[in-house]
This record gives C-alpha cells, structure tokens and sequence, in this order.
C-alpha cells in the first residue's frame, strides 16, 4: 500500500530522531543524522511504504518497552553507550524490523544534499550521463587463450 | 459466466524470457498468436535510475522479492518454509526487466550429470540439440562477448565485443591468471555497441534496476515488439487462474481476471505456459478438475517438485587503491569456470562459477553492509567506491522435498491460491558454497584487498526458478517430453525454467529461451494442426 496519509505520532518521530543521532553521528560540519534531517522526508517514506511503517511502530514500541529504557526514564535520558548497548540489544532481538529502520534512516540521510556533497556523489541520477569506462582491449586475453580447451566431453 | 473471446491457434500465458521468444517465432510462421500477461508494460520513465532516489525505488516498487514489492500485479507468495525467497517480476518483459541479463550457456556436461557424476537425472536433450537455438536466441537478444572461451564449446563470433572490464577487472583478470585459475569476458545480453536500433551501455552501474537505453535487452525491447508486427496480441493486466480441458483430454483455453477484475475465456488449439518455475506450477496445480484431480499435466505427481534454485553467496574485499568501484555495471566483467565440472576430491558433485562483481552500488546499498555508530563514517569511507566482490554461483541438484504446493489459505487479489514454497538448502550444496567461498576469498587476498567481508548467505538470492514440472522420457516420472510438450496433454507446452532437468551453475536465461525456440520449432514444423 501507498500514498495511504499516516497518523504519525510526533512523540515517536522525535524518539526515532535520537535513535538516528546514535546510528549516524556527527561528522565533519555534519550534525548528526537526527539533527540534520527534516520531519518531511521521514514522514514521506514513512507515508509512502507500509514496510517502513509498519516497523516504525513496532521499532518504537520495542524500544519503549526496553527494560533498561524504563529504568532511566526512556531512551533519551540514557547516556550514550547504554544508547548504543540499547539498539545494539535490538538489533539481535528484531533483526528484520531494525533493518527496515537502518534502510529507512539511510534513504533519508543520503536524500540530503549537504551529505550527498560531502561524499562527493553527485550523480543522483545514474541516467542519462552514465560513466565512461575504457573499451575492452583483446590483448588481455593473451594469456588466458593459451589454455587448452577444458570444458568435458559428453 | 466469463466473457468469451474468438479462438486463437496458440495462447502463451506469460510474455517473459521464453514467451516472448515463442511469441515472436510462432507468430513469424503465421501461427494466431494471443498473449497473456499478469503484469503491464513498464514505461522507461519509471526505471529508477532516471530517479535521483533511485536506490529507494530499488529497494521497494522495484525490489526482486514479490512480497516487498507488493505491486498490484504481484501475488503474494508463502515463504515461511523456504531457505531461499522466490525473486520475480511480473511485467512484459518479466524477469528480464529485472534482471542483469548475464548469459553464459550451460556446458554439455550439465545435460548428463546421472551418466557422468551418477547424480540427479540426465535430460533427453543434449547441448547440441540445443546449440542453434541458442544461436537464434543470440541474434534476437544480442550478446556482447568474445569466443574462444577454453571452458566452454566453440560457438559463432559474438554479435558484440565484450563490455569493458575497467581497471578494476583487469586487476581481478591478471589474479586469476598469478593464481593459474580461468577467467573470461562475460557473456551479457548488454550492447556494448549499439545494436537492433538499441543503444550502447554507458555503463549507469545497477542495470537490474531499468535501463532507458534499451542497452539491456529485456524482452520487451527485443522479441515483443518484433512478435507485434507480426500480428500478435499481448493482452497485458490478464492473470491467468485456470486452465481448460475437454472430455478428450486436450487443453481448450484459459480462464483469466482482467484489470476490473471481469472473468474472460481464451479459447485456442494450443496452449504454452511460460510464468516460471513458480507461477507455471501453481497454475498447473489450480487446474485440477475431476479428471484432473491433482492438477493439469500431474500424472506423474511431479508438478511442483524439484524445485531447484542455484545456492549463490559472495565475498567482498576493499582496495584501498581503487577508486570509484561504481563506475561500470555491477556484473557483466568476467566470470571463472575453474570450478564448473566435477571433481570427487572436492567431496562434492557438479560445481560453481566464480562472478565478479562491483560490491555495493550506492551509498544506502553500501550502508546496510557496515558498521552503524561512532565508526560510522569511517567505516563508509573505507568503503565507498573501493569494494569488489566475488560472487559464487552454484548448481543445486533436485530432490523432491523441495517443491511448491499451493497454499490454502493465502489468495491473490483475485481470489487465486498463492504458491507456497518448500525447500531446504541440501548439505552437498553447502558443502560447495564453502569451496567457493574460500576460493572467492583466495581471489580477493592476491588481488590485494586490504580487508574482506563474508557477506551471510540470504534468503533473498532465488533469482533461478527451475525444475518444478520437468522433462523426461518416462510420463511416470516427468511431466514434459523433449519438446516440452506434456506427457497427459497433447497440445499442451511448458517453455519456462520449470522444465529443467538441473540447473547448471549458470544464469539460466539463454537456456530458457533456446528450449523455448526449439519448442516453437518443432511447434511450427511437426503440429500444424494447431493451425486454423
């Protein structure tokens, strides 16, 4: 299903958020990703894909049920390595919703321009420019043809 | 009551790999030809690398796996029980959209492994039955490559040089050799000169992901167009759900659900399946009728069995001194077959190709293989644009517990019983994705990779879809002839992977479509009656 209008809770956007500043952290003149990134675009893969919101919310109650969450007053008050000790807990646990969060936080992070830059990845568009690569010169073949055939006869 | 349409001498049902080819050849020598169609015709503008969130569109309307992708023209399929998911495409075109239209040709040897290594079962047809329809298929597609391969048969020159094997594979190539290991261009159904009116590759990098070129030949660029002209029909948005019989034991048309979800009949003389090794057994099996009552073209009770996928695994390596590995397409470079034909003191039987690849193509695709958190970003530097990869192909031999069945609970949206799929990687298979891992590691080390990472085996790698109604001589234990005409019914075909026997450790697409042109063949010259 797509284009379906979600109710998002922004409690558990803005959670999701400090979970990004811990998967991608700062870098160079980058803030982290939670900080870098706007609401929209995680709202728009989010609206757009069940598989990304369907784990959103399973992702983020799992996380609130955390045990060591609830001991210290939710993810945000942890400190940075139990943050860490945390996700790293539920990665092992929910393996496939954790990959659909990784996939989610990476489409956003890299729809950036300020990230794209830095990479130097500026070709958002593989079409219609390509790259060139140097045509196949026979010569490299030398060698290799030396060989008798070795295919087995039937 | 369904809306009845004028007969037609032959109905293929699915305009993939190999109904395509039969489209196009049966229609040529002035066969009626109607086509049928789950999916649409995919419009170049929707390929996702004219996308700047390409990589968004590949992981989800354009991912391998149905049941990611979820587009209306998807059914749903049960994987609950499988090591290995299903990866498919429903569209003119089918798979061929898809796939990265790498094409190297079985070996003899892979029509006689019970006669040669005592395993599985032998074909009744040979590779030289096959050859010129391998030909055939070759001129129609187009290959870009360069004979004289040691491991493998003379053929005719190639339509295409090969494509350019990059600094990158020229480094992979001079290993092999230190190593005293082959290698060779890989054979791909990619221009690497313009070709058919179709352009050259400018090598974007992910061609599974479209290719507005047309460099890439996918069916629908190549045998579909041409099968119009000639006057056939592709009825596109048509899913099939049953096929017809009569009291004389002979298959009278289809059944099938068009885009409003309508009921329509297509009557014809004939009738060819080609939806795969998965869609062709599903409906064989929802084709059961009291005379039928274990499905169409099931008296052996072999439909659906067999089902054969190739065991595939890859290692990475990072070249510190390379730059921009995402330059070129991803595959396509060069392949070993060191490793292709048995040998005992291996301790298993059949064997694997070595593939190169260009690892992981963009930043998001690179990302869900590294280390999240504090090294993050080094780690992504370490990485980007300095991987390749070895990939490890190889031949998964049938047994009959694995197979498809349907599933009794879970329907299309038209109501029609999903597939479910069994099936459990054996021990000799494991045992030779190990070899060639270690291989694809040995590979990686000499070329100087400063670092190699072992990706896990995946679910999602059952690209090959094969072996699950396959052929024989003996109707007991077969469901099609040598001309992949059903033992119980005569004016029934079968052109799709569902017929192999085995499945090489090779890309089986050419092989597809060679059997699909040699059906046609003989179609066309030994069943006029199918003629009206």
């Amino acid at each position: 299903m797509r284009n379906n209008q979600k109710n998002i809770d922004k409690s558990k956007l803005s959670l999701l958020k400090k979970v990004m500043d811990i998967l991608i952290p700062e870098v160079d003149n980058l803030p982290s990703a939670g900080l870098l990134v706007t609401d929209e675009k995680i709202l728009e893969l989010l609206n757009k894909y069940d598989k990304y919101s369907s784990s959103f919310n399973k992702f983020i109650d799992a996380l609130r049920l955390d045990p060591h969450c609830r001991a210290s007053g939710g993810f945000k008050s942890l400190n940075y390595e139990s943050k860490e000790n945390v996700l790293k807990e539920l990665q092992h646990n929910i393996p496939d919703i954790f990959e659909n969060i990784l996939e989610l936080i990476y489409l956003v992070y890299y729809s950036n321009n300020k990230v794209l830059d830095r990479i130097n990845w500026k070709r958002k568009t593989l079409q219609p420019k390509g790259w060139e690569l140097e045509k196949f010169n026979p010569e490299v073949l030398d060698t290799i043809k030396l060989r008798k055939p070795f295919w087995k006869e039937v | 009551m369904p809306i009845q349409h004028d007969k037609t001498d032959i109905l293929i049902i699915g305009a993939g790999a190999s109904g395509a080819a039969v489209m196009w050849d049966l229609s040529k020598s002035g066969f009626k030809v109607v086509c049928l169609e789950q999916g649409t015709r995919i419009q170049t503008d929707q390929h996702p690398v004219n996308h700047p969130n390409w990589e968004e569109l590949a992981l989800n309307g354009w991912n391998w796996d149905p049941n990611i992708r979820k587009n209306p023209n998807d059914y749903p399929i049960n994987t609950d029980n499988t090591d290995i998911n299903p990866l498919l495409f429903n569209a003119v075109g089918g798979s061929t959209i898809h796939w990265t239209a790498s094409t190297p040709r079985f070996h003899p040897s892979d029509f006689k492994v019970k006669t040669l290594d005592g395993v599985a079962y032998d074909w009744p047809i040979t590779y030289w039955d096959l050859e010129p329809f391998y030909n055939k298929n070759d001129e129609m597609m187009g290959v870009s490559g360069i004979h004289g391969d040691p491991a493998n048969p003379k053929r005719l020159p190639k339509q295409m040089p090969p494509l350019p094997l990059g600094e990158d594979g020229k480094l992979i190539a001079k290993t092999f050799e230190s190593l005293g290991w082959h290698w060779w261009p890989a054979d791909a159904n990619v221009n690497s000169i313009e070709y058919k009116g179709r352009k050259a590759c400018n090598m974007c990098g992910p061609l599974n992901y479209g290719c507005p070129r047309q460099a890439k030949a996918s069916t629908d660029v190549t045998y579909i167009p041409e099968a119009i002209k000639n006057g056939a029909e592709l009825r596109v948005k048509a899913r099939v759900s049953k096929i017809e019989t009569n009291s004389e034991g002979k298959a009278t048309g289809a059944l099938y659900f068009d885009k409003d979800g309508k009921e329509h009949f297509q009557p014809a003389n004939g009738v060819v399946l080609a939806m795969n090794g998965v869609g062709t057994p599903r409906i064989l099996l929802n084709s059961h009728s009291n005379d039928h009552p274990n499905g169409l073209s099931n008296s052996s009770g072999q439909v659906g069995k067999n089902l054969m996928f190739h065991v595939f695994a890859s290692v990475e390596g990072i070249f510190e001194n390379l730059k921009e590995t995402y330059k070129g397409p991803i595959v396509n470079i060069l392949i070993s077959q060191e490793f292709y034909e048995t040998d005992i003191t291996r301790g298993f039987d059949r064997g694997y190709i070595l593939i190169m690849n260009r690892g992981t193509s963009g930043p998001v695709h690179l990302s869900k293989s590294i280390e999240w958190g504090k090294n993050y970003h080094s780690e992504f530097e370490k990485n980007f644009g300095k991987r390749l990869g070895i990939g490890v192909c190889g031949e998964d031999l049938p047994e009959e517990s694995n197979y498809v069945e349907l599933d009794p609970i879970l329907k299309d949206s038209n109501g029609i019983p999903s597939p479910k799929i069994n099936y459990k990687v054996s021990k000799e298979s494991r045992k030779l994705l190990e070899h060639g891992l270690k291989n694809a590691e040995i590979v990686l080390r000499e070329a100087g990779a400063n670092k190699i990472i072992k990706l896990p085996f995946s679910k999602h790698q059952g690209w090959h879809l094969m072996g699950t109604a396959r052929m024989g001589e003996d109707p007991k234990t077969s469901v099609v002839n040598e001309n992949c005409q059903s033992h119980d019914l005569e004016n029934l075909f079968i052109v799709d992977a569902s017929i192999f026997v085995t499945g090489g450790a090779v890309n089986p697409t050419p092989t597809i479509q060679a059997i699909a042109l040699k059906t046609s063949d003989y179609i066309i010259k030994s069943r006029k009656d199918l003629k009206s």
